[in-house]
């Protein structure tokens, strides 16, 4: 089954929240919010992308590994978007062959 | 990782062979010549009298330049407490790095077990149990506790020359495991800690350069463990926190780190408590000469005697 983006989106709040150590709740923050304003580190940071990889069962790719990346929801939420679409295509691929 | 020697190979002559030592050309004159003594262990060497003053001049010169009348001058030994080190963060960037002190806690039956494994050439790790100490990974680490609380309006600055331990594997006679920093600490506010880094970076760039070293300036970023540690790396770079200052010592092409200049803003200040004046986390930010790497760098360019170097260095740490 495919996850839509807004599971995606809760997803990645519901990481936040445990793990980001930020000033806000993660609800109260546009998908576009600086997180690394909203108090995140760089050391939480690195917790939150280890409890995504085993919340949404994928491996970043090393050129994903910034700063950017982890910046707003919204462009954590198209990191893993990118991942679940690559290894559905992959699997799909492989099931034909 | 040393390999415990064979129990069924007979030592030559009754006495252990000295480890043959590896690495580059540079290594091999320091052997040769006597300035370098390399043990047992990979990256933990000894050396001459002639290396020492040499490290000794820097140490001295470096305080001249860096030590003003507000600078604290203090010193810690090569261990520090545990739990310092696990509030510093340092075991989510580099678990691989630490250095652990373990001693032996066990009873009576416990020594029979550890010296039968001795005699086998077994594993004894297990009889260790880990203690309150670890090795000073890097030179600032004891000084955060003592910064805790509310500093004075124009922040404190400090120094101190100290042992730091990295648990990692080398043949190369520059990259030592355990070795000394000539280490300076700032903390105040953000743009004072981002100044002083900067201004030490040109004070350090200068400094080299005029000892006749070819002084290459390189944003860096730290050995973080893992793919977590790509991340930690990046950001590190994209925020320009690290800098370092790089010479030839093994290679011409791949020139050596032997000083960094680093930002830490808020990270030290958080996990230990250390605020501003008017209230607010302070930044910290500290800066270290690795002297041994500097001292190796400067008899690999004005050769193995330093009383045969250009006057320009000589005169500049009075050798």
């Amino acid at each position: 089954v495919r996850r839509t983006d807004e599971e995606l989106a809760a997803t990645v709040r519901d990481v936040l929240r445990r793990h980001a150590r930020l000033a806000v709740d993660p609800d109260e923050l546009d998908g576009g919010a600086d997180l690394y304003d909203a108090g995140m580190t760089s050391f939480a940071s690195v917790n939150v992308m280890l409890m995504l990889e085993e919340e949404v069962g994928v491996e970043f790719e090393d050129r994903m590994l910034s700063r950017a990346t982890f910046q707003t929801i919204d462009s954590v939420r198209d990191a893993l978007r990118e991942l679940l679409d690559v290894a559905a295509a992959t699997a799909a691929a492989g099931a034909r062959a | 990782v040393i390999e415990p020697p064979a129990a069924t190979e007979p030592a030559a002559h009754g006495r252990q062979a000295a480890p043959e030592p590896e690495g580059d050309a540079f290594t091999h004159d320091l052997v040769a010549c006597g300035h370098a003594l390399a043990g047992e262990a990979p990256g933990v060497w000894g050396h001459s009298a002639t290396v020492e003053r040499v490290i000794q001049a820097l140490h001295s010169r470096l305080v001249e330049i860096g030590v003003g009348p507000s600078t604290e001058v203090v010193s810690f030994p090569p261990v520090m407490s545990r739990r310092t080190l696990e509030r510093s963060g340092y075991l989510e960037g580099f678990p691989h790095l630490v250095g652990s002190v373990h001693g032996f806690a066990g009873r009576d039956p416990d020594r029979a077990r550890l010296l039968n494994r001795l005699q086998a050439g077994a594993d004894w790790g297990d009889l260790q149990v880990q203690s309150d100490v670890v090795l000073v990974p890097a030179a600032c680490y004891p000084v955060y506790p003592h910064l805790s609380g509310a500093l004075p309006a124009s922040g404190r600055e400090l120094n101190l020359f100290a042992y730091c331990f990295r648990h990692e594997e080398t043949a190369e006679a520059g990259r030592l495991r355990s070795f000394r920093v000539e280490e300076f600490v700032r903390a105040g506010d953000a743009a004072t800690c981002a100044a002083w880094r900067d201004e030490w970076l040109e004070r350090g760039h200068a400094f080299l350069a005029g000892l006749g070293l070819d002084v290459r300036r390189e944003l860096a970023s730290d050995p973080f463990f893992g793919r977590a540690g790509r991340l930690l790396a990046a950001d590190q770079r994209d925020r320009r926190l690290k800098w370092e200052l790089q010479v030839p010592l093994h290679s011409e092409t791949e020139p050596t780190a032997v000083a960094s200049f680093n930002r830490h803003d808020d990270h030290f200040a958080r996990s230990f408590g250390i605020d501003l004046d008017g209230g607010g986390v302070a930044h910290t930010a500290c800066v270290g000469f690795g002297v041994e790497r500097v001292a190796l760098a400067l008899l690999r360019a004005h050769g193995l005697a330093p009383e045969r170097w250009p006057t320009g260095p000589r005169r500049e740490l009075r050798l």
